[in-house]
């Protein structure tokens, strides 16, 4: 079976992903969001929460032709063309879907006028309660995505500007999601909606990066309106620790945890 | 008397001018500064001069000691990287602004001012780095006044208004020294008070609005007023004058720019 999962930014999709495979529960799972290949932050959060979830890259649209077995989701980003994936979606369907006309879902506000995603869905779900407004689709908002791969932030500072980026001092934010790894060690996961209370960090269950720069997904995506990209990627590099300090950080962490190496006498 | 004790000024010159009006409308007898005229704020010169010009008492703060003796501040004095870079271009930025006379005056200002049984500091009177927190451990509040040799400590520095009293306490200490018998020492320490006059320009307490206090010397009693000014005005010169603009962003919601000591013990040891 294939789940197609769309609607506006930070209503749930992913979180409706998560409660549908706790719910299920399927042996063969698998994942995909096109478009997303710059930053998949859902898609890398998702196998964490899910290790047996399989998750495919974006590109790898061709693989959801390969098996019958299990069911696949399809997160389809809310600025993605809904007419641009038709051909996609009817091919997949024709293979594999007894039910077409229920596997496509659309994530909406509560109360939410009339949208694009009303005619494409054949079923709707109540998501956050998010203050879309009624030109969304004429004037949609500005994503800015910041790649942060090997950079290490020193949590305060984070802090810092995560309070000031929701309060509004780089623009109007709805919608801010992020993973980003933080001197103890640790990747955090945010995760902020506008209207929820939903401010703080989640460490993931990623293992401890102490040697050197992590060499794993990291970066932060931000959708809003008037946002000061210039502002936010200087802010973002004041708050990241330098090699030295890095080294200096990690070196303590490693001391503390009396990281050497095990002697097994046999 | 009534005493009008005001800090942390920072360079905005709205906030002052509104807190020197109020202070006149509020008739009091005399004026103290307990530093930290400039630094983060678009217009030090001109609060230099305006102090002056009134003859208002007035102790050095960190950021008047980094202005004259060049940044000094440890980096463990604050809280966060984000928190020092931005510490460090509004001194950098300060210090290419501060006309020589500016300096010379700043340079001048004494640690400590004493009157009668009233004790003046920036921060503490241990260094004007120091933070005196209202939860800093009571023995070590107490230790902060004693050292004074007066009863009631003005400070500023943490830019959050608070007036603490340190009831008359009996201390007991016991000694013992290696060659000796155990000594129980007791000292009786009579009543203190700490008292926190906030910031003039650059508030904490979640508002934009001007901090300071006054005290009657007879009767004892602190006012804590909190003055609404036009902070626009200053938010407009911070961006104006090239002073980042998340400055004027904070200002606005009285969230301070950046310092602040996680360890209330803490003293710069530089």
């Amino acid at each position: 079976m294939l789940v197609a999962v769309s609607g506006p930014p930070g209503v749930g999709k992913t979180h409706w992903i998560a409660q549908h495979l706790r719910q299920h529960n399927p042996e063969n799972a698998r994942y995909l969001s096109p478009k997303t290949e710059t930053l998949p932050l859902d898609a890398a959060w998702l196998g964490t929460e899910f290790p047996s979830l399989r998750v495919l890259q974006p590109g790898q649209e061709a693989q959801l032709l390969d098996s019958l077995e299990g069911i696949t989701y399809l997160e389809l980003p809310w600025y993605l063309d809904l007419a641009g994936i038709e051909p996609l979606l009817q091919q997949t369907e024709c293979v594999r879907v007894a039910s077409p006309e229920e596997n496509r879902v659309a994530i909406l506000p509560p109360n939410s006028p009339e949208t694009p995603w009303h005619n494409w869905a054949n079923q709707t779900h109540s998501g956050n309660p998010l203050p879309l407004p009624p030109d969304f689709h004429a004037s949609p908002p500005q994503v800015h995505r910041s790649q942060l791969n090997g950079q290490v932030f020193d949590f305060a500072s984070l802090a810092v500007f995560w309070y000031e980026l929701l309060q509004g001092a780089y623009g109007e934010v709805i919608r801010a999601k992020g993973i980003l790894e933080i001197a103890s060690g640790e990747a955090v996961y945010g995760d902020f909606v506008q209207g929820q209370i939903n401010e703080e960090f989640a460490a993931l269950d990623w293992p401890q990066w102490l040697q050197g720069r992590p060499q794993r997904l990291s970066g932060l995506e931000i959708c809003g309106y008037q946002l000061q990209r210039e502002a936010i990627v200087q802010t973002l590099d004041d708050c990241c620790l330098s090699d030295e300090q890095l080294h200096h950080y990690q070196q303590q962490i490693r001391a503390s945890l009396d990281l050497e190496p095990e002697v097994t006498v046999v | 008397m009534k005493i009008a004790v005001m800090s942390c000024i920072h360079g905005n010159y709205e906030a002052l001018d509104a807190v020197l009006q109020d202070i006149e409308q509020q008739k009091a007898d005399k004026i103290y500064c307990l530093g930290d005229l400039v630094g983060y704020g678009p217009f030090p010169n001109a609060v230099v001069e305006q102090i002056r010009s009134l003859d208002i008492p007035t102790v050095q703060g960190c950021w008047d000691e980094d202005i004259v003796e060049g940044l000094n501040a440890c980096e463990c004095s604050y809280p966060s990287l984000i928190a020092e870079r931005r510490g460090h271009l509004a001194h950098e930025w300060t210090n290419q602004n501060v006309h020589p006379e500016t300096r010379e005056y700043l340079a001048q200002l004494p640690l400590t001012l004493k009157e009668d049984n009233l004790c003046f500091v920036h921060g503490s009177p241990h260094s004007n780095h120091e933070y005196l927190l209202p939860e800093m451990n009571a023995f070590a509040a107490l230790e902060r006044v004693l050292t004074t040799e007066t009863d009631v400590l003005f400070c500023g520095h943490t830019h959050i208004p608070y007036a603490r009293l340190l009831n008359s306490e009996t201390l007991q200490v016991k000694v013992k020294q290696p060659t000796e018998e155990v000594q129980e020492l007791i000292f009786s320490a009579p009543l203190k008070r700490i008292i926190n006059v906030g910031s003039v320009g650059e508030p904490r307490h979640g508002r934009p609005n001007a901090t300071y206090v006054l005290y009657d010397t007879d009767s004892q009693a602190v006012t804590l007023r909190e003055v609404e000014y036009d902070y626009q005005k200053t938010c407009a010169a911070i961006i104006e004058k090239g002073l980042p603009a998340i400055f004027a962003w904070r200002l606005a919601r009285g969230l301070e720019f950046a310092e602040k000591a996680e360890d209330a013990s803490h003293v710069c040891e530089r």
